[in-house]
């Protein structure tokens, strides 16, 4: 093997993160936020900007314009483009990473980038805006980055995918940083599309619970950037091990009803890190409070003998934000690790899986060494990475 | 320079209605008829009976198409477990051909009908999820959006995909689909070199290798 | 209702994109899904557009739908009766 990946002893360590949701646009915000119990779903009529009753969690847009024209002209990015790029700044901010460098390499993860542009056609931004790469694009030439930026694509996993891609990434090749930013926002096509599955739910989303009804859409943007610079990791050094994904090959909505793909999944990111269940002490779930969703997770957990661990969804506070989800849900893991402390599942009351499994009721102290991530998304597809503190493995 | 590791030991090319197996003519449609009626025409001429076929929007069908000849309907993979193989793919336009069939049924807001059918679609993994559901396959996954096809990048994922996992073969390529219904399709099937029928496979896995298949490098040389 | 029903069969061979079968092929009263025509869960979420759509009968109680939806017959009577 060739000497200049010495991608066997090195490790992908966490340098900085950041969360941008309808409850704040730092993680601090955001934790803080979830410590207090608030939720940002909420209902939006039809007269509303979006054109379509829903109860979703949206980015104060207000807020992101003003915070915006700080550094650049708001109109000249497009709403996803000004929360993706915002997101990446706070993410930088405190770190010493060269976003210009070409060792630096940037990951989008979206399912429908600027989709907003395809239902409104009367926008300034040209043509291609659509397309996926060139949002991309967008956001790399705002910061100066030399490198074509990579997209990831794959529905609810994509930011979980993300980092796995990552993570292989600064294994195998000369880049030393990798920035993923996942974005999805909130837009009558995705809502009208969710409704027509009738998965959502008229009322904020109840993760695991008995009397669950489906998913609250969430509009959000976030950033991990993951480096193999051990002096660039954050004080707490956290390890991005592994991580793995699988396909049900059952059906291309409904997960499978044994979990298959979703156990794959966690049973490859153990056998990878040569980790056990034993040693997990949270995971950070996908739980978008479908009937299908949430029990096909029970079973997934109870045959990879995490059943016990605790486990939480965090999508009660801001709903199920899409292709930013894998990205934002894993800053908040990171959050809790660095916190020591297990957040609540909001708008879980009773215990209503096929399997039961250990839900996090309340949010308290709790040594946090090593975490697993899971999600599952359309097309049947399943991922999970594990994150652990520098030391304890 | 070392001698690769691994191979592709075939590849299937879809494009101007004309289907390249490794190298062959397979098909050359009249061209006559659009997009959608050249897939059907090939399902039906050529297809394995698959009643899901007609359910899939069109990016699918090129994919699944594409995916039947490069593994022959499965019989080139049947060595493989069902967790051995991984599927690396990307395009340019991701879903926006059947975005914009969705979009067609929510854009009256006196019609306003949302389509479950066609919103599953609007999701280019999902064309994986199909071949995953076809052929049994519950390996690793991935979908790109890349301006143009980058062979140097699928290679380089390809191979971190088989250092990292126990991934054993890859099917890995392009299937683009725009708003105009032009299309093309490139699957390549990639395995590891281990003194089986691989070694004498005429194609190295790289990026060189796989441009002048997708150019049709080789055929133009054979012409 | 016989030409409901010869209606419907066309509705559904189009919007399930059933290719591959004739009106003929399905029976009044074969189960659509499960056994009979083995119709899956989008199936059964594009034929409650169908419904709406054409028909102006608007689902949303899926239990309640499994009843409704379960072969052509049941479909035809509950346009018949809810008109």
């Amino acid at each position: 093997m060739s000497e200049r990946f010495s991608g066997l002893s090195m490790k992908t360590y966490f340098a900085g993160d950041n969360m941008i949701t309808s409850l704040g646009f730092t993680t601090e915000e955001n934790m803080a936020m979830f410590r207090n119990n608030v939720t940002g779903i909420r209902n939006h009529r039809k007269t509303d900007r979006l054109g379509i009753d829903c109860c979703i969690s949206t980015v104060d847009g207000d807020r992101l314009d003003q915070v915006f024209s700080d550094f650049a002209k708001p109109d000249n990015y497009t709403r996803l483009e000004k929360i993706a790029i915002t997101s990446a700044r706070y993410a930088v901010e405190r770190t010493d990473v060269d976003f210009k460098s070409p060792k630096t390499l940037f990951i989008l993860s979206t399912t429908k980038g600027n989709i907003d542009l395809l239902e409104n056609k009367k926008h300034p931004f040209g043509s291609d805006r659509i397309q996926l790469w060139r949002t991309a694009h967008a956001i790399t030439a705002f910061f100066e980055n030399p490198n074509p930026p990579l997209v990831v694509s794959n529905a609810c996993i994509s930011g979980i995918v993300a980092l796995i891609t990552a993570l292989r990434m600064l294994k195998y090749s000369h880049y030393k940083n990798i920035v993923v930013v996942g974005v999805d926002i909130a837009s009558r096509f995705v809502i009208s599309g969710f409704q027509s599955f009738k998965a959502t739910s008229s009322t904020p989303c109840r993760p695991y619970d008995k009397s669950r009804k489906g998913l609250s859409l969430g509009e959000g943007g976030s950033t991990l950037i993951l480096t193999s610079e051990s002096s660039l990791a954050t004080d707490e050094k956290l390890v991005l091990r592994g991580g793995a994904g699988a396909n049900d090959a059952n059906h291309i909505s409904g997960p499978s009803r044994t979990g298959e793909g979703l156990y794959l999944s966690i049973q490859k990111t153990l056998e990878s890190t040569q980790e056990t269940a034993e040693n997990i002490d949270y995971i950070n779930a996908h739980g978008t409070a479908t009937v299908f969703n949430d029990d096909m997770e029970s079973i997934a957990l109870e045959r990879t003998k995490l059943a016990t661990v605790p486990v939480n969804s965090l999508k009660g506070y801001f709903g199920h934000t899409l292709g930013a989800a894998g990205v934002l849900e894993t800053s908040a893991a990171v959050a809790s690790m660095r916190m020591n402390t297990l957040i609540a599942t909001k708008g879980f009351h009773t215990k209503g899986t096929t399997q039961e499994i250990n839900v996090i009721r309340k949010t308290k102290m709790k040594t946090i060494n090593h975490c697993l991530k899971i999600a599952s998304g359309f097309g049947g597809c399943n991922a999970g990475i594990l994150i652990s503190k520098d030391g304890t493995f | 320079m070392e001698p690769s590791e691994f191979s592709i030991s075939h590849y299937c090319l879809i494009k101007n209605r004309r289907i390249i197996l490794n190298g062959e003519k397979l098909i050359e449609e009249e061209a006559h008829g659009d997009f959608p009626s050249f897939l059907s025409s090939v399902y039906k001429t050529f297809g394995s009976e698959y009643t899901k076929f007609y359910k899939m929007d069109l990016l699918s069908k090129l994919g699944i198409l594409t995916t039947d000849f490069l593994i022959d309907f499965g019989s080139r993979i049947k060595k493989y477990n069902e967790n051995d193989i991984a599927i690396i793919l990307a395009n340019s336009q991701s879903s926006l051909e059947t975005d914009a069939r969705f979009l067609e049924t929510i854009a009256d807001e006196n019609k306003y009908y949302p389509n479950p059918a066609l919103f599953v679609y609007t999701l280019p993994n999902v064309l994986i999820g199909e071949i995953c559901i076809k052929y049994k396959l519950k390996g690793e996954s991935v979908f790109f959006v890349s301006q143009t096809a980058d062979f140097d990048f699928l290679r380089i994922y390809s191979e971190n995909v088989f250092r990292n996992t126990k991934t054993k073969a890859i099917i890995t390529g392009w299937v683009d689909l725009d708003f105009k219904q032009n299309y093309e399709s490139i699957l390549f099937l990639v395995e590891k070199n281990d003194g089986s029928s691989t070694d004498s496979s005429p194609w190295s896995f790289t990026a060189t290798s796989m441009e002048d298949l997708y150019f049709e490098k080789n055929l133009e040389e054979s012409e | 209702m016989e030409n409901l029903i010869a209606k419907l069969k066309v509705q559904i061979i189009e919007e399930l994109s059933l290719e591959d079968l004739t009106p003929e092929d399905i029976q009044d009263d074969e189960p659509l899904f499960g056994e009979g025509l083995g119709l899956d869960s989008i199936d059964a979420l594009s034929l409650v557009v169908v419904l709406d759509r054409e028909y102006g009968i608007q689902i949303d109680d899926p239990e309640q739908g499994k009843d409704i939806l379960y072969s052509i017959k049941t479909i035809a009577q509950y346009i018949t009766d809810n008109k």
